[in-house]
């Protein structure tokens, strides 16, 4: 009872030193650099964590996870940003794939007024290379689509229809019609995708042996890394950097969480969580969109990070 | 009499210390608790030492978050001592951390050291196979040491990635329903890949806490599977030989925050 009472005591101190802190830091607060100045490097391929708290009007969340999402992508093609990943892990963003649509077409739109963009979804996602161990069966090209990846293309009317990936790498031009991929994905494309591939391969290695006049279903099955990772980035490939942003911000923010996101494809992704930097929203919180100061301060420390890749 | 005084003031911190950890026992402590042990050469720099005199430094935290890690009754501890990628550092660094491990590996387990002390058994998790045979030998001289205890689990994962440790665990869950030969894919789930991870092949519950030291923001490799969902992540500033109760008291006070809420909601 009475260690209760000290521990009740030193939670009350941590939460007040988080306070005082938290006020300090908005006495020195910094704005973040301008969306388009230059920055030593950009992410080329930015995914964007949506998170809300769970007993929020879904509706609600619906409209803020989608807003947050079109400024998101407005802001990575004024940069030149290729790829962008959006998850959220209830899948509302997936259940809205149509209206995205809509919106990126009508702002794209509203945005080039000279120049058409179309919009096209991919039957499947794109492609990987070739494994480099084994060949797979032409069944490969259907599989990739149970990955659960959504991929919704931008690029200009009259340019040659070529599929999703080739199109992104092409053309990196940094101006506001620079063409962009944008994948949708919730829990359905994490370990679950993993799952469905390892089912896959077992398919495979249960008709190759079956069909192989061999002795060698005694050899132990081997899987190398780079068969599983063609196929799993073939499906998503791994974002460079990640922002989570919780649209109902709490005071103090809970500690990170990657929320279910894809495990494979998080290796060396740089992760971000952004905060609420205005003292009003703070001390009566209220759904916040993600503002453009947010993820300019997330690219001022993607810029800043250090990869030493193991060395 | 400036011996006793520092002696004395020892005394009292760790009796605080102590202190300290019981309060916090009296509230909800992870199972399972992770660090990425970052920041060993930037700190060795910071000195004007040579990177090997950082890594000594390492082990001496470790050996220390791992005794208070023991006081709270944290019953998992998963630390990332080598990554498979580390082999390309200079010969002379890696060769030094293999002596280090060699070595520190089996005085830890050693009768009336730290891990016999609290009863936690070793795990060294990863690409055993890429260690030279000398190193291979010592961790199954250490491990050895500590089998048959069973309070707690110390996983050191060396040489690590995690993409190999997933890709080992599909490997399992496929070779083993090709042996049960009735053929059956549904046979495997998410779960059946958890089971065949390291970590839970070495007994680990789920990861609770993910800590990563000197300020980088990535995983880099380390128990992606483990901490995508349902894991508290915290990457602090302080590089890992600084690491201490300063640090890891507001982490664990936010975990405690987060049992508190879901138990409530």
């Amino acid at each position: 009872m009475v260690t209760s009472l000290f521990l009740w005591l030193l939670h009350l101190l941590h939460v007040s030193l988080v306070f005082l802190r938290t006020k300090f830091q908005k006495r020195r607060y910094l704005p973040p650099q301008l969306l388009t100045a230059y920055r030593s490097k950009l992410p080329k391929h930015l995914a964007i964590i949506l998170v809300s708290h769970h007993a929020a009007n879904p509706k609600h969340t619906e409209e803020l996870y989608l807003e947050s999402l079109v400024r998101v992508v407005k802001w990575c093609r004024a940069l030149g940003i290729g790829q962008v990943t959006a998850y959220d892990a209830e899948g509302i963003l997936l259940g809205c794939s149509d209206t995205i649509q809509e919106r990126l077409t009508y702002d794209d739109d509203l945005d080039t007024d000279e120049s058409e963009s179309e919009l096209e979804y991919p039957l499947t996602p794109p492609l990987s290379e070739a494994s480099e161990s084994r060949s797979h069966s032409p069944d490969l090209e259907d599989f990739t689509a149970l990955l659960n990846v959504t991929t919704v293309c931008s690029f200009r009317k009259g340019a040659s229809r070529h599929r999703a990936r080739e199109v992104a790498v092409r053309r990196r031009a940094h101006h506001k019609d620079s063409p962009l991929t944008l994948h949708i994905i919730s829990r359905s494309a994490s370990k679950a995708a993993i799952v469905s591939t390892a089912r896959f391969l077992l398919d495979e290695e249960f008709r190759r042996r079956q069909n192989s006049h061999d002795l060698d279903h005694v050899k132990a099955y081997e899987l190398p890394i780079s068969e599983l990772n063609s196929i799993l980035e073939g499906g998503l490939p791994s974002p460079d950097f990640m922002i989570v942003h919780h649209v109902h911000p709490q005071d103090p923010p809970p500690p990170l969480e990657l929320h279910g996101f894809p495990p494979w494809q998080i290796a060396l992704t740089e992760i971000h969580r952004t905060v609420v930097d205005d003292v009003a929203r703070l001390e009566h919180p209220k759904p916040s969109l993600i503002t453009e100061d947010a993820f300019c301060r997330a690219l001022d420390e993607y810029a800043g990070a250090q990869f030493r890749l193991g060395r | 009499m400036n011996a006793c005084y520092m002696s004395l003031l020892a005394g009292i911190k760790a009796q605080l210390m102590i202190l300290l950890l019981h309060i916090l026992s009296a509230g909800p402590i992870p199972r399972h608790v992770a660090f990425e042990m970052d920041g060993n050469r930037r700190f060795a720099r910071l000195t004007g030492r040579r990177a090997i005199e950082g890594h000594s430094d390492g082990f001496h935290t470790l050996k220390r978050v791992l005794e208070i890690c023991m006081r709270l009754d944290i019953r998992c501890v998963t630390v990332y001592a080598f990554a498979i990628e580390n082999f390309n550092r200079p010969p002379d660094e890696v060769g030094a951390l293999m002596k280090l491990a060699e070595e520190r590996l089996v005085e830890i387990a050693q009768n009336g050291a730290l891990l016999s002390q609290y009863g936690v058994r070793l795990n060294v998790l990863g690409h055993r196979e890429l260690l030279p045979m000398h190193v291979q030998v010592a961790i199954d001289k250490a491990e050895g040491m500590t089998r048959h205890n069973s309070r707690a689990i110390l996983n050191v994962c060396a040489p690590y990635a995690s993409r190999h440790e997933i890709t080992l665990a599909v490997q399992s869950v496929i070779q083993q329903a090709l042996d049960k030969e009735s053929f059956d894919s549904s046979s495997i789930t998410e779960q059946t890949i958890e089971e065949n991870l390291m970590t839970s092949l070495g007994g680990s519950p789920p990861l609770d806490i993910f800590i990563r030291t000197s300020g980088v923001k990535r995983l880099s490799g380390f128990l992606q599977w483990q901490c995508c969902e349902n894991t508290q992540i915290h990457m602090v500033n302080t590089y890992w030989p600084d690491f201490g109760l300063w640090d890891f008291v507001p982490i664990l006070l936010d975990y405690q925050r987060k049992v508190w809420a879901r138990s409530s909601s």
